[in-house]
């Protein structure tokens, strides 16, 4: 039973209504004398007041309530009487008098003591109580005639949903009225158990709402009975529904949580009469002690080969609010440089202690391959091909802030090659090297040093981002001889040590081999140039000529429907981060967009430039080049079944300062002994020009009752070779594509949905060849069993002509079914090719079950 | 004549300022609520209010989650329902139209789980920096990054996905994931169910927990109950 809305005897209830229903108490130095006023009564009827004395009820020896009539002179009193914990008055319906009643409460103490409510001058300023008006009469009347309505009212019971069981704390008891739009706001009853708690209600055209107060509602099953009638005096069937309140002991999920799900999944496929069967199981397992989170991750492939590098992954992870671990394969977001989501099997620590962090990483970015190793009749010596040797890498990466508004990082990325990771003697067992020579045929073992600085700075809820990192790296492509002292600027070798000695360096370079290997395979990182002394000469004040120097920051705001983001990348042409092989090398990119929201979001428009080039440092290559991105992009979403468009264009340009064609000029003798000269142009010069437009179209249709989707859309691309006066037989890379496409959806039932489709292209390439393709389609998919069960279904058959001829018929099917914790997939693939009198068969057959744990 | 014109500027401008001075449509009610979780009206600049169960939201409100923190909105019109994950921001727009809400949900960043009613009235559309996801019905949810794009993980039904820069269109279906990209490709591949975020705070889902329920009677002795379930 509730506590806040019946009569039930509780000290609980009295305190909470009087805290939370704030009407006031009066305090001494024991306890406190609570007491909340009613609203109004009824004259004739009888009034109940209720009290209740926080401190030890053996010290009171009588609460009295004194009361007359508004403005009256003289005061009636009358004594409370003490049920249970509570002080009950009752005052008789004859002695309530029309017009209101003032009263005040007093409590007085075996010793002598009193206290009162009103707490400060009782008998001057008492509580007054005015009696309902007629017209309130008329009104409650009402409610109670609201009981026996019959009509059926579109109402929305949004919480707590019917049957349901709510938490502690969690109870809100919200009605729509948004599909009863002439309800009389006046007329609307809320009843928890038979309790009328419409006074508590919030109540708006769209929306009744309650929220009791914590504890104020008890354990078990409670019935909600909302009555309303509209404003022209229709009176609704009341809603009734039951819901459940209990005390969860989501505390004991959130303290010893756990959960997982593991899967089986098996490939049969052949393409190409190739077969790439595939066996997979994963197996991911999380679970929470306090504020500790703990899982494991397992996904094992039977393709996984030690002449490859893994596919299995595996790792076992631990975190809490200020550490997080994991042991396996990770993928970290360290530095955006230097390592960024690339796998690394090891360690990965986090410290996270807000004001200052650590991240730590340690492990192997590559495993060794032995690849393959012959044996060189006439030299005598084995020939090792196609390894790769172990990668090793490490990183440190402290930091200031959590991130969510601030950060600044510094990072040091470290990695090796483990030149001792590769076993001959595995592969040829009589392989010995103490005997036989051996060469290696293949790539030099590297050290990879990378050091970083950034920060990145977030305000105003993250509308405005903005986040910059700096880097420079040192590379040596081969460690194999170990330290020198010399390093590589350019095509010259020069004297490392003893520059370093000029320098004052106080050590020397075996020293700090640990950390990186230098000899005449590293670049020297810092711009500098010989002088004709033969001298090194510095020039670091030349940022644009450091050659492993890497910056990126990246701005965003989200402003006004305005949603701009600016990138500027620059990436000098031996910055290397073998940790992030990703990294275009030599380029500076800006890039900036702006996606705008208009009309409550039926009207997009978005806006991109982008330009790129490359030959960041004079010299370093031949020429440069240059390209530009322009793109707009128009989207109307209006809704209401209207159609929605869109429409793109996009420019891209590409082109370089090449301005000369090579010729080479060969002279032969052809079978008639006569001397012929061969030409062969090499023609460098680009300035190509990429127009691309999308137009689309979807309109919803409805017929009869059944909704339909017609999309319709148009693809225009062209590239253009803006060069004139070609070298003969010069091969451009013209193309002209035109593809336009048209579906129609149709939903029959809820449960079944079927589409049909018709795409056309036409190409023409370079020299004129044309291609021409169309593909008809049919897709299927059947909901059954309350969408347990899920069947989709699609037929394709694509014919093409012009330079390739070939005609492809395929059919796809899958079958889904979820029961529970358990789900099943079925999917089947077959693909019949005919190209060039040649039959080709393509099957894949794969079924999967999931368990949740 | 010249009154004649005051007047009708004067209606007009009447016409359209009516609009603007009525008060915003209630568009949702805040039924859970766990973390750091605020609110800001449309009529204010900053976030001053922490949310609270019962909270009624309006057009133009926004809803900001912390860290840990989630969630979750029923609309009045429909009853579908939104759970906004930790770290999310999303304005509520929307306005009435016909017997339902046009809703427009924006959000920047972040994960959000949609869960449209059967009985869906008016539009729903979630919009982020990259995408829009035109719903048709269904139950989907939306992983939003600011610097890689959208995912769009569909769980029933349909979801019509339109990439802002390209212009692209993809419909993505039961167990389909479509990804969006800020480089405004879009494509569609069969969902990863490692991929699917885990349900915070639903112990109805895969989730064991345990229910306690107390019972007194009329000796006041107390019984309890305990359920297991997931």
């Amino acid at each position: 039973m509730p506590l806040l809305f019946i009569r039930q005897t509780s000290r609980v209830f009295l305190i909470f209504l009087t805290l939370v229903i704030s009407q006031g108490k009066a305090q001494t130095g024991e306890g406190e004398l609570f007491h909340s006023p009613p609203v109004n009564y009824r004259a004739g009827d009888n009034l109940e007041l209720k009290a209740v004395y926080s401190g030890n009820a053996a010290a009171l020896s009588q609460i009295t309530l004194f009361f007359r009539a508004k403005g009256g002179n003289a005061y009636a009193q009358t004594q409370f009487r003490q049920i249970n914990v509570e002080w009950q008055a009752t005052l008789s319906g004859n002695e309530l008098p029309r017009g209101g009643i003032e009263y005040f409460i007093l409590a007085e103490t075996v010793y002598g003591g009193a206290i009162s409510f009103p707490p400060e001058r009782p008998e001057s300023e008492p509580v007054f109580l005015t009696d309902i008006t007629p017209e309130e009469r008329q009104e409650e009347d009402m409610a109670l005639d609201l009981s026996r309505g019959t009509a059926a009212a579109d109402l929305l019971i949004l919480s707590p949903e019917p049957g349901s069981t709510i938490a502690e704390g969690e109870l809100v008891i919200a009605v729509s009225l948004f599909n009863v739009p002439d309800a009389d706001l006046s007329a609307i009853r809320l009843f928890l158990d038979n309790e009328d708690i419409t006074r508590y209600a919030t109540i708006s055209p769209d929306i009744i709402s309650v929220v009791p107060p914590a504890n104020s509602v008890s354990n078990g099953t409670h019935t909600l009975t909302l009555q309303l009638a509209n404003q022209f005096g229709t009176i609704f069937k009341p809603l009734s529904w039951t819901f459940t309140k209990a005390s969860f002991v989501r505390e004991e999920r959130q303290i010893f949580g756990r959960r997982g799900r593991f899967s089986l999944e098996y490939r049969n496929e052949k393409l190409q009469s190739v077969r790439n069967d595939l066996l997979r199981a994963q197996l991911r397992y999380e679970g929470s002690v306090s504020d500790l989170r703990y899982g494991l991750y397992a996904n094992w492939v039977s393709n996984d080969n030690p002449r490859y590098q893994p596919r299995s992954i595996y790792n076992l992870f631990i975190e809490s609010n200020y550490l997080e671990l994991i042991l396996g394969d990770f993928n970290p977001n360290f530095s955006r440089l230097g390592l960024w989501g690339n796998r690394v099997r090891g360690a990965d620590i986090n410290l996270k202690l807000g004001l200052f962090n650590l991240h730590f990483i340690r492990g192997q970015l590559l495993r060794p391959v032995s690849g393959n190793v012959s044996f060189t009749d006439s030299t005598g010596q084995y020939v090792h091909r196609t390894y790769t040797y172990g990668r090793n890498v490490l990183g440190l990466r402290p930091s200031i802030g959590r991130g969510q508004t601030f950060q600044a990082w510094i990072s040091l990325i470290q990695s090796r090659d483990d030149t001792t990771s590769l076993h001959v003697s595995k592969i040829i067992p009589q392989y010995d090297e103490r005997i036989h020579s051996l060469e290696r045929l293949g790539n030099k073992p590297v050290d990879n040093l990378i050091f970083t600085v950034g920060n990145e700075l977030h305000l105003d809820g993250r509308r405005l981002s903005w986040s910059q990192e700096l880097a420079m790296s040192l590379t040596n492509r081969n460690i194999l001889p170990g330290v020198g002292d010399s390093i590589a600027l350019g095509e010259t070798v020069i004297s490392l040590s003893e520059t370093l000695d000029s320098l004052g360096v106080p050590f020397n370079l075996e020293d700090i081999s640990f950390l990186f290997i230098f000899n005449e395979n590293t670049v020297l990182p810092l711009p500098a140039k010989i002088t004709d002394d033969l001298s090194l000469e510095f020039e670091p004040l030349k940022l644009g000529k450091y050659p492993t120097l890497a910056y990126v920051s990246n701005l965003s705001l989200n402003y006004y429907q305005n949603y701009v983001t600016m990138e500027l990348r620059r990436i000098a042409p031996e910055f290397v981060a073998l940790a992030n092989p990703g990294n275009p090398s030599d380029t500076k990119i800006f890039d900036i967009s702006d996606r705008i929201r208009l009309f409550h979001n039926t009207f997009f428009i978005n806006l991109q430039y982008r330009s790129q080039r490359d030959h960041l440092i004079e010299g370093t290559k031949e020429f440069t080049t240059r390209s530009s991105n322009m793109s707009v992009a128009m989207s109307l979403m209006p809704g209401n079944e209207l159609p929605n468009v869109n429409l793109a264009f996009r420019s891209y340009l590409s082109e370089n300062n090449a301005s000369r064609v090579d010729t080479i000029i060969s002279i032969y003798t052809d079978e008639n002994d006569q001397l012929r000269e061969l030409r062969i142009y090499r023609d460098p010069r680009l300035s190509s020009r990429n127009i691309f437009q999308i137009y689309s179209l979807a309109q919803p249709i409805t017929i009869a009752g059944l909704k339909n989707n017609l999309n319709f859309s148009l693809m225009l691309t062209e590239r253009i070779d803006e060069i004139l006066q070609r070298p003969p037989n010069f091969i451009n890379s013209n193309l002209t594509i035109k593809l336009w496409s048209a579906s129609w959806t149709s939903l029959w039932q809820p449960q079944t949905q079927w589409t049909l489709s018709y795409t056309s292209s036409q190409s023409t390439s370079s020299g004129n060849q044309r291609y021409f393709y169309s593909v008809y389609g049919l897709k299927l998919a059947q909901k059954l069993f309350s969408e347990a069960l899920i069947w989709n279904s699609s037929l394709q058959y694509t014919d093409a002509w012009g330079s390739a001829v070939y005609q492809q018929s395929s059919i796809q099917s899958e079958l889904r079914y979820n029961a529970g914790r358990h789900q099943f997939s079925l999917n089947g693939l077959y693909q019949f090719l005919q190209q060039e009198r040649k039959q080709t068969h393509n099957l894949r057959i794969s079924g999967r079950y999931s368990v949740s744990l | 004549m010249k009154s004649v014109k005051y007047s009708l500027f004067f209606i007009l401008l009447l016409i359209f300022a009516m609009p603007l001075q009525g008060a915003a449509q209630k568009m949702a009610v805040i039924t859970k609520v766990r973390g750091d979780v605020q609110v800001r009206s449309s009529q204010e600049k900053k976030f001053t209010d922490k949310a609270a169960i019962g909270r009624i939201l309006s057009d133009g409100d926004e809803i900001k989650t912390g860290k840990d923190a989630y969630v979750v909105l029923i609309f009045l019109d429909d009853k579908s329902q939104v759970k906004l994950l930790e770290n999310c921001s999303m304005l509520v727009q929307g306005e009435k139209s016909g017997a339902g809400l046009d809703k427009e949900l924006a959000m920047s960043h972040g994960k959000l789980k949609a869960e449209i009613s059967a009985q869906r009235r008016g539009e729903f559309k979630i919009a982020t920096p990259t995408s829009v996801a035109s719903v048709k019905g269904t139950n989907f949810w939306v992983i939003s990054d600011a610097t890689t794009g959208d995912q769009i993980i569909g769980l029933s039904g349909l979801v019509e996905l339109l990439n802002l820069l390209s212009g692209e269109v993809t419909t993505v279906g039961a167990n389909q994931t479509g990804n969006s990209s800020v480089d405004g490709e879009v494509n569609v591949n069969p969902t990863n169910p490692e991929d699917i975020p885990s349900d915070e705070g639903e112990g109805d889902g895969d989730q064991p927990s345990q229910l306690r329920i107390e019972f007194q009677d009329a000796n006041g002795n107390i019984k309890e109950i305990i359920i297991d379930y997931r």
